[in-house]
């Protein structure tokens, strides 16, 4: 599905990823663990195109990523939740979802997407009027992963989805994003919360100081002692 | 000193707010989508006020239609501006960090060159034609026509604005792109069109004030400068980026200069006008109403 080859990125002078490559099978949750810092962000938004690669190759279904505008990226079925949610705080709840299907190609079937994403989240359907700035830290961020399900991704990127949620929204979060998959869309997502997401992961890279220094399945990774000792403190 | 309360002041004060609604208009939407500085927006309206003109001198072509006809020209001149000029200083993260100054200089020089084309090919002799100057009577008042056909046109165009960026898939993403322009291009907002929508549909609006305004006033090359001016305090006063509070802070503002020059003379128009500009950068730098709430 998204296949990232020797990628090399970063801001200006700062270097920050280094010879990255991986790949996300379709139809799979794909985990991106690693330390604060290590570059998992600037990996997302290469790939969603906000920041410029200076080597290597991103391609997204066979298809070069590399000249094609952030927009011509969702036009392709790619859609990134970024960290930090970056919804749009005086646009009312229903009109951020209005505003995830913009592109051409999601414009059809918008409403009835709509009434799909109200039956995942109630909450925003009570919360339609207000603006999205008034909503709670966890109603932001399902308003973040509605407003990327608008644009009928076919790999949504998630980027630390969990931040500053309470552990039980945190945990239906999870299963959320299994049911995302459940429909048919191939999910990459980056996580503080390790062992949830590899709980729920298929593969999953580690990277440290914007190299990946570990891979491989989920499971493997779980019991791995290193693993174990560096982030999930046992 | 005039009679506060007659009708004719009320109307000039609306009619000057339906003007600088729509040319701060243009300004805001540049400037919001890309902080560019438009300096160059009053020679657009000073354009559009030659259009009219020789359209009616020449072929009788009243403005209110030769304002279609600016309309379009005026668009495709500012599509062809952000395609060769502006484009040019928002190419690099690097330009970008100095875009406010880069896009005041590139733009000044364009208003430049525009107001001195315009003097060569016409002369810089103030120009005025008769139209619709007749005297409509309304309850107890008197207006000239024209007037009431300016304040017509240049308010039936600032609903239309509102309506389109409340429900417009367009006006949708410009707005996004002035809100959270990462976000925007996340979405999967087409940037590049959007910002030559924001400068078509600036300039085009700045060229119909202008045909409106020479309705009113003489035309001269250099006329556009004080309605830039004029355009930079309402979208301060509005709020940056602020289109529905820029359409309030045009009233706000022709309201205290009409009344402000009714009560004192004519010759305190510029004192008033800046007196309004630094009192607001003064007490409420982010404007009467806020900055990002952009058409609520
Ligand atoms: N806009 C920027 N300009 C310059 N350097 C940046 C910028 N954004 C991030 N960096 C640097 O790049 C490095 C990687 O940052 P990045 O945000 O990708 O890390 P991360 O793995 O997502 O961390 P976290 O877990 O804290 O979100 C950091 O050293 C950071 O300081
Ligand atoms: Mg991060």
């Amino acid at each position: 599905m998204l296949e990232i080859d020797a990628l090399t990125a970063g801001y200006g002078e700062i270097r920050v990823l280094e010879r990255v490559s991986l790949d996300v099978a379709e139809g799979s949750i794909t985990a991106l663990v690693g330390s604060n810092g290590a570059g998992k962000t600037t990996l997302m938004r290469a790939v969603a195109g906000l920041v410029p690669v200076s080597g290597g190759r991103i391609a997204l279904e066979g298809a070069d990523l590399a000249s094609a505008a952030p927009s011509e990226r969702v036009e392709r079925g790619l859609a990134l939740v970024p960290e930090g949610r970056l919804i749009f705080p005086g646009f009312s709840v229903e009109e951020n979802l209005r505003i995830g299907a913009i592109a051409p190609h999601a414009k059809a079937g918008r409403a009835a997407r709509m009434a799909e994403m109200y039956a995942l989240f109630p909450i925003l359907e009570q919360r339609r009027r207000q603006p999205g700035g008034t909503l709670s830290g966890g109603e932001q961020q399902m308003l973040a992963i509605a407003r990327g399900l608008m644009s009928r991704p076919r790999l949504l990127l998630l980027d630390e989805p969990s931040l500053g949620l309470a552990p039980a929204i945190a945990q239906s979060l999870f299963d959320t994003i299994v049911a995302i998959r459940g429909a048919g869309v191939t999910v990459f997502v980056v996580e503080q919360d390790i062992r949830s997401t590899l709980e729920i992961a298929d593969t999953a890279y580690v990277l440290e100081n914007g190299r990946i220094a570990l891979s491989g399945t989920a499971a493997a990774l779980l019991q791995d002692p290193q693993v174990r000792q560096a982030y999930l403190g046992l | 000193m005039a009679d506060l309360l007659s009708g004719q002041l009320l109307i000039a004060a609306l009619v000057l707010a339906g003007i600088y609604g729509l040319v701060a208009l243009g300004l805001n939407l540049i400037y919001g989508t890309m902080r560019l500085l438009n300096v160059a927006h009053g020679e657009i309206l000073m354009l559009g006020g030659y259009l009219a003109y020789w359209c009616f001198t020449l072929t009788g072509v009243g403005p209110i239609w030769s304002m279609f006809l600016a309309l379009v020209l005026a668009g495709g001149f500012g599509a062809v501006v952000y395609r060769t000029l502006c484009r040019r200083v928002l190419r690099s993260a690097r330009l970008i960090e100095q875009i406010e100054a880069n896009s005041l200089l590139v733009l000044f020089g364009v208003s430049i060159i525009l107001q001195n084309a315009i003097a060569l090919s016409f002369t810089a002799t103030a120009r005025a034609y008769p139209y619709l100057d007749d005297i409509v009577r309304i309850g107890g008042f008197q207006v000239t026509a024209d007037r009431l056909v300016v304040l017509g046109i240049g308010l039936a165009l600032c609903f239309a604005v509102i309506l389109f960026f409340r429900f417009s898939g367009t006006g949708l993403a410009i707005r996004a792109l002035i809100e959270q322009p990462d976000a925007a291009h996340l979405v999967g907002v087409d940037v590049e069109r959007m910002r030559t929508i924001a400068f078509a549909l600036g300039f085009g609006i700045a060229g119909v004030a202008g045909c409106l305004i020479s309705m009113l006033e003489q035309v001269s090359p250099f006329m556009g400068f004080p309605f830039t001016i004029a355009a930079f305090i309402v979208i301060i006063l509005g709020g940056l980026g602020n289109i529905a509070g820029g359409l309030a802070g045009a009233a706000v503002l022709a309201l205290i200069e009409v009344y402000g020059v009714a009560l004192t003379s004519a010759s305190m128009r510029s004192i008033l006008i800046y007196g309004v500009f630094i009192a607001i950068l003064v007490w409420r730098p982010q404007g009467l109403f806020g900055r990002r709430s952009v058409v609520r």
